[in-house]
């Protein structure tokens, strides 16, 4: 597999990991509150804790500020999935891989969730792959691949 | 001295082995014929280890002391390495481990004037320190164990941010040293008032003021949090990194 020309399993896997960020179904959120969750990104990167745009990321997946200090058991498994992907766009990837991230989730998540994806690819310009079996996301998507039995179906 | 063990009365003593295998066949725990193999290897363990020491202590060679303490640290080493399931190189790491923090340990005993380097203190305390240090570790390896498979998906999670290894298994790191570390710490508060530990108790039955025994058990229990400490931290630190692959990949 390549990225940027380059075979993946010559890249170091640390830098490969936030350029290409991935979000997994059923997320699992760290330490007590939302906040521990966002520090952690500026950890990885050795970076100060810039709470000013955390908030701002919040307001955009409609989430109030004071989510910031909510211990993440208080939270439904929409606002997890939020809180969780907002980890992931702290420091902007070029490609995220979001595998089945609104599976599961009610429908007002699920479309705070889609819209908000939609403005990072069409503002940020970032990529998203996404698996899904979700027919809306699928008709928003400009290519479609489809897997069956395992294996992805040519000459489409 | 008023020590009175004589074969006799261990041979009478042994009468409270009865009562162990008494419950175990009446609780039907399967333990019976644990407890006979236990109690055989134990005499038989402790009768050669005596006539083996007595002979140590006669020749009284820095070399032989240094042997010895080296065959108690491999055996820790290799008890503690069976602690984990995991580890690619748990024996080595083990014996790195409590290698160090037996030889900082004596040695800081040795130079600030504590104890002797002569094989009747050196081998003794080389056996407190490496028992101790092998269960630290051991209960690190096992907490280290279950808590990357129960924190197996945050562990994931944090890789696919970014974290290098070492930043990922940072909680579970920390944890499994406090771990390791905990009975130490515990026995130390608690000893004088819940126990009279066995440096100590062996003094006392020697005839020693229990005022001047006490400060060897003070530094027993000196001596106790740094080798847990040391080994604990140098076997966790080395360890983890067993559960990942050179792609830096979570393997379990």
């Amino acid at each position: 597999m390549l990225f940027h020309e380059q075979d993946i399993i010559n890249l170091q896997p640390e830098s490969y990991r936030m350029q290409v960020s991935y979000c997994f179904q059923q997320p699992t959120l760290f330490g007590e509150t939302v906040r521990d969750n966002f520090v952690f990104p500026y950890e990885v990167r050795k970076q100060v804790f810039q709470e000013s745009h955390v908030l701002t990321l919040l307001e955009q997946v409609e989430l109030p500020k004071s989510y910031l200090d909510k211990k993440i058991t208080e939270l439904s498994g929409g606002e997890k999935q939020r809180v969780a992907l907002i980890r992931n766009v702290i420091f902007l990837p070029e490609v995220l891989l979001l595998d089945e991230v609104t599976a599961g989730l009610d429908e007002k998540s699920k479309r705070i969730v889609n819209q908000w994806l939609l403005r990072l690819n069409q503002e940020q310009n970032i990529t998203l792959i996404r698996v899904t079996h979700d027919t809306e996301e699928i008709t928003q998507s400009t290519v479609v691949k489809k897997i069956v039995a395992g294996r992805l179906e040519e000459g489409q | 001295m008023n020590l009175a063990v004589n074969d006799l009365s261990l041979l009478f003593a042994a009468m409270l082995v009865f009562v162990a295998l008494l419950i175990s066949y009446k609780e039907k725990l399967g333990f019976t014929k644990d407890i006979i193999i236990s109690v055989f290897r134990a005499i038989i363990q402790l009768i050669l280890v005596g006539y083996l020491l007595k002979y140590v202590f006669q020749v009284n060679s820095k070399l032989l002391t240094i042997v010895m303490a080296g065959v108690i640290i491999i055996n820790a080493a290799l008890n503690a390495s069976k602690r984990s399931n995991h580890l690619k190189n748990g024996f080595l790491i083990s014996l790195l481990a409590i290698a160090c923090s037996t030889g900082v340990t004596i040695g800081v005993l040795v130079l600030s004037g504590a104890i002797q380097f002569t094989p009747s203190q050196i081998i003794p305390i080389s056996g407190m320190i490496a028992s101790n240090a092998m269960i630290a570790i051991g209960l690190c390896y096992r907490n280290m164990d279950s808590l990357f498979h129960d924190q197996r998906q945050a562990v994931l999670e944090k890789l696919a941010l970014g974290a290098d290894i070492k930043l990922a298994s940072r909680d579970i790191v920390r944890a499994s040293i406090r771990t390791g570390m905990a009975p130490t710490i515990d026995s130390a508060k608690t000893v004088g008032i819940v126990s009279l530990p066995g440096m100590m108790s062996g003094l006392i039955f020697a005839g020693v003021d229990p005022v001047h025994a006490i400060k060897y058990q003070i530094m027993v229990t000196f001596m106790l949090l740094s080798a847990t400490s040391i080994g604990s931290v140098i076997a966790t630190y080395l360890a983890y990194k067993s559960y990942y692959n050179t792609q830096k990949q979570l393997i379990i």
